[in-house]
C-alpha cells in the first residue's frame, strides 16, 4: 500500500530510552496486583461461607482491584508519555514504523499480564459462590458477559477507526479496523454460544427471538458481512472505503444492542454491572466478572494489535510486489 | 469445587467454547504475523527493498 508511508526520522533503539525500565517495573506491578487480588478473593470467600462476613464492604480490600485498574490505564499513560517525551509528537505512534516498534515492546509483557489475569479470572471464577437463584449456572456469565461487552466494544472501535479513515484517510485506521473485524466476530459469536448454552437451563431454550438476542444476531451478521465485503473487492482502497461505510451505517446496532433491555420487553435480563445506582450483583460475584471482563479486554488489546502487525506486513509485502512488477524502479513507500 | 450440579455439561462446553475459540484467535493472530515476517524475508532475500531501505543503503 503505497499510503502506509512515514517520515523518515532517525529513533533511538527502544533500549536507550526509559521504555524497557518501565515496562519491567509496570510488569512487576501488574504480577504483584493480580496475585494480591486472587488471595484477598479467596480469603473472603473463605470468610463468607465460615461466617458470613467476607470483609469486603470496606474500601480498603478493593485495593489490589484498583492496583489491576490503575495498572491498565497507566500502561496507556506511559506510552503515550514516553513516546510524547522521546519524539515529541504524539501523532508519531500512528505511523507505521514506531507503531511496529512500540508493540513489539509491548507485546510480550502484555500478553504475560493477560495470561496471568486470565488464570486468575478463572481461578476465581471456579471459586465463586452458587447463585441463590441460578445455581451453578451462574458460572457461564463469567465468559459469557466480558465476551458480550467486547463484541460491542470491538465494533465501536471499527466504526471509530473507520471514520478516522474515511474523514482523514490514515492507512493505519484502516489496518485497525480491519484487524478488529475478526475478532470482534469471534467475541460475538463466543457471546451467543454461551448465552444459548446459559439459556437452555434457565429459560428453558437454546433461542429465543427477544430484541438483545436478535440484534446481538444482526451485530454477528454484520462482522461477517465486513469480512465478506473486503474479500469480494480486489481493490484495497475501495474495499476500505466501501467497508468504512458499512461498518458506519452498522454502529447504529450497537445502542440499540445496549438498550433493548430497556426499549423493549426482553427475556433477557436488563443491565447489572453498569447501570445507574450502581450494580446489583453481589461482590462475591461481581470481583470475578470484573476481573474477567479486564482479563478479556487486555486479550482483545493484544490481539488487535497482532493482527495489526501482520496486516502491516502483509500491505508491505503486496506494495513492494506491486512496485517489482511496474518494473522496478521505485521502491515500495511503506 | 468442581461439583457443578446437574447442569454441568452447559457450564463445561462454555468454558470448552471459549478455550476452542480465543485459542484459535491467538493462533490466528500469532500465525499470521509469523508468515507476513517470512513472506517479507523472502522478498528481501529476492532483492526487492522498501524505499525506507534504499535511502538507508
Amino acid at each position: 500500500m503505497s499510503g502506509l508511508s512515514e517520515p523518515q526520522t532517525v529513533r533511538a533503539p527502544a533500549e536507550d530510552t526509559m521504555f524497557g525500565p518501565a515496562l519491567r517495573g509496570w510488569l512487576a506491578f501488574m504480577v504483584l496486583a493480580i496475585g494480591w487480588s486472587v488471595s484477598r478473593y479467596y480469603v473472603g470467600v473463605a470468610n463468607l461461607e465460615a461466617n458470613g462476613n467476607p470483609g469486603w464492604d470496606t474500601w480498603l480490600w478493593w485495593v489490589p482491584e484498583i492496583m489491576v485498574v490503575v495498572g491498565i490505564l497507566g500502561l496507556f499513560i506511559l506510552v503515550v508519555s514516553l513516546e510524547a517525551s522521546n519524539h515529541s509528537r504524539i501523532a508519531n505512534l500512528a505511523n507505521p514504523t514506531p507503531f511496529m516498534r512500540m508493540s513489539g515492546e509491548i507485546l510480550p509483557r502484555l500478553a504475560l499480564v493477560t495470561a496471568l489475569l486470565i488464570a486468575a479470572g478463572l481461578a476465581m471464577s471456579f471459586r465463586a459462590p452458587p447463585d441463590d437463584l441460578q445455581g451453578q449456572a451462574a458460572r457461564i456469565m463469567f465468559i459469557h458477559v466480558p465476551a458480550a461487552w467486547l463484541s460491542m466494544a470491538c465494533y465501536t472501535l471499527t466504526a471509530i477507526s473507520s471514520a478516522g479513515y474515511l474523514i482523514w484517510r490514515h492507512p493505519l485506521a484502516d489496518v485497525s479496523a480491519k484487524a478488529a473485524v475478526p475478532i470482534g466476530a469471534t467475541f460475538t459469536l463466543l457471546a451467543l454460544l454461551t448465552g444459548s448454552l446459559w439459556g437452555k437451563p434457565m429459560w428453558g431454550a437454546y433461542w429465543v427471538w427477544d430484541a438483545r438476542l436478535t440484534s446481538v444476531l444482526i451485530l454477528f451478521f454484520l462482522y461477517l458481512g465486513l469480512i465478506a465485503l473486503r474479500q469480494a473487492i480486489d481493490d484495497p482502497g475501495r474495499a476500505g472505503r466501501a467497508a468504512a461505510i458499512l461498518s458506519l451505517l452498522g454502529a447504529v446496532n450497537i445502542p440499540i444492542i445496549k438498550f433493548s433491555v430497556n426499549w423493549w420487553n426482553t427475556l433477557h435480563q436488563p443491565a447489572s454491572v453498569i447501570r445507574a445506582g450502581g450494580p446489583t450483583i453481589h461482590p462475591a460475584l461481581l470481583i470475578p466478572l470484573l476481573v474477567m471482563a479486564f482479563a478479556f479486554t487486555l486479550l482483545f488489546v493484544a490481539l488487535h494489535m497482532k493482527a495489526m502487525r501482520a496486516e502491516i506486513l502483509r500491505r508491505r509485502c503486496e506494495a513492494m510486489i506491486a512496485i517489482h512488477v511496474r518494473g522496478g524502479g521505485e521502491a515500495a513507500n511503506v | 469445587m468442581f461439583d457443578l450440579g446437574p447442569n454441568a455439561g452447559f457450564i463445561w462446553i462454555s468454558y470448552g467454547a471459549a478455550v476452542l475459540l480465543i485459542g484459535g484467535l491467538i493462533v490466528w493472530a500469532w500465525a499470521g504475523e509469523r508468515e507476513q515476517q517470512q513472506r517479507l524475508a523472502g522478498l528481501e532475500r529476492r532483492g526487492l527493498r522498501r524505499r525506507s531501505s534504499q535511502q538507508e543503503l
